[in-house]
């Protein structure tokens, strides 16, 4: 197991209403791990994600990536390291203009070379793989809640990232949609030993079937075992 | 002294949005300059932007030349006589139609169909996250939203303007010359005659220009969408008012430059 993520002495002021996020937090992701990250409502959670993708930038301290600190990263640096980040938030943000199978090909047609047809190939690959039975032609607005999270998924596996992060992943299913997209969220941790998987949640509950082999809870403004 | 005040701020907000807009055209003519990445998802957009704004407006631009073209050979059949002959159709064609309405005319219709649905387009997008989605994906939305959509823009709006600048002068003449004074050989050697390497450069250069800044002006107006839904008709109203007001400031500057 080697040490894919580290956050350091982490201090993060809101810039819009200097409300303190983080102060002093610090952890440690390994490769191959799950980990879980659990607090309350603005907390800090999403933050925290977007800090690790480089969205934000720590007020003080450090975010280290296969350890280096991103916040020294030019945009096309940064943008390289995203490709090994899939990433699916919480308001799913596909994107409305494209369809369903352009919206999965997107990463693979912008960061590769492959030919369109191995690209649409491998969309449709991705899309069964989540379970999507629909119009792959179909535009996101026409779908429904867990339809649109599970295109957002295999959008997110596109690249095959080294890391897979999930904000809070099962809000909004029933518990039956929670146990389809778990099973090809742990299936998905399995297919590279080495494959980090980050599940954001509110409380324990929702990261139980997770089964994560840690939890990390974000209290007083740190991130504790 | 408020007067002053807001004036001051006015006049140092435009000049920033001004800045803005240069950086936004020369950042996106850069980007497809240097596509280490992205290249094909990047011109597809390209090819999208080509199709709403150029093709798909096509025959709206078609009815508008034509309706211009009647009003301005009429106008010229009836008043030629008195200063001195029709030959000197080809003259006020050339002039006010090669000059000065094609890119003009061909330009607010591009503010009106495309600069309008481009802002209101990214402000949505602004608003539901797609925006930090694409930003998350190693995907940088300057390079992926906005230069596509302003070098398409531009292409559209110089395809745009001859179109409607030939439609203007043809569509003109068969409805509202054809079996008057005028002959339609006297007619077209007339403009052609007329018509000088400046004139169709001037007007090449102005449709360019005008496309570069209605996609740049409705893109970062698209883009300073906020957080809440009613900043989309807000920005989208700016970003149509803004374009017009660069559009005939640019208008006037390439007029003095190339005819005064």
């Amino acid at each position: 197991m080697s040490k894919l993520i580290e956050i350091k002495d982490l201090y993060y002021i809101y810039p819009a209403d200097n409300n303190v996020i983080f102060e002093g937090a610090s952890a440690e992701f390994n490769s191959g791990e799950k980990i879980a990250i659990i607090g309350p409502l603005g907390s800090g959670k999403t933050t925290l994600l977007k800090l690790i993708l480089g969205l934000e930038r720590p007020t003080r301290g450090s975010i280290l990536i296969l350890g280096n600190d991103i916040g020294s990263f030019r945009r096309s640096r940064l943008d390289k390291m995203r490709r090994n980040m899939g990433v699916v938030f919480e308001d799913i943000s596909l994107i409305s203009n494209l369809k369903v199978i352009e919206n999965v090909a997107l990463p693979l047609q912008y960061h590769t070379r492959l030919a369109e047809k191995s690209i649409m190939e491998r969309a449709v690959f991705l899309l069964k793989f989540v379970g999507y039975r629909g119009d792959i032609w179909a535009l996101p607005g026409t779908l429904p809640f867990y339809t649109k999270k599970i295109v957002a998924i295999a959008r997110a596996m596109a690249l095959e990232p080294a890391i897979m992060i999930y904000d809070r992943l099962l809000e909004g299913l029933d518990s039956l949609q929670s146990v389809q997209v778990l099973r090809f969220v742990d299936e998905f941790h399995k297919q590279k030993t080495q494959r980090l998987s980050i599940m954001v949640a509110n409380d324990e509950r929702d990261v139980k079937d997770f089964a994560p082999d840690r939890i990390l809870r974000i209290d007083n403004r740190r991130l504790i075992k | 002294m408020l007067i002053f005040d807001t004036l001051g701020k006015s006049v140092l907000s435009f000049l920033y949005d001004l800045y803005r807009v240069g950086n936004f055209i020369l950042s996106s003519i850069a980007f497809l300059f240097n596509l280490t990445t992205g290249r094909r998802a990047v011109f597809k957009v390209v090819y999208k932007q080509i199709y709403f704004t150029g093709i798909e407006a096509f025959s709206i631009i078609s009815w508008i030349a034509v309706i211009l073209g009647i009003i301005i050979v009429t106008q010229a059949i009836s008043i030629l006589p008195l200063f001195g002959g029709e030959r000197h159709i080809g003259e006020i064609l050339v002039w006010v139609v090669i000059r000065e309405l094609g890119p003009l005319f061909a330009a607010i219709i591009v503010i009106a169909r495309s600069g309008t649905a481009m802002a209101a387009e990214l402000g949505s997008m602004q608003i539901n996250k797609e925006i930090n989605a694409l930003a998350a994906m190693g995907i940088q939305p300057k390079r992926y939203l906005v230069a596509p959509r302003v070098v398409g823009t531009a292409i559209s709006t110089f395809v745009l303007t001859f179109y409607f600048e030939i439609i203007t002068i043809l569509g003109g003449y068969l409805l509202a010359g054809f079996g008057k004074r005028i002959t339609f050989g006297v007619y077209i050697s007339s403009v052609l005659e007329t018509m000088g390497f400046m004139d169709i450069f001037a007007s090449l250069l102005k449709s360019i220009l005008f496309g570069l800044i209605i996609g740049a002006v409705a893109t970062l107006q698209g883009l300073m969408v906020g957080k809440s839904i009613t900043e989309i008709p807000q920005k989208t109203t700016k970003a149509v008012i803004s374009s017009l007001f660069l559009v005939f400031v640019v208008n006037g500057i390439i007029t003095a430059i190339f005819f005064m």
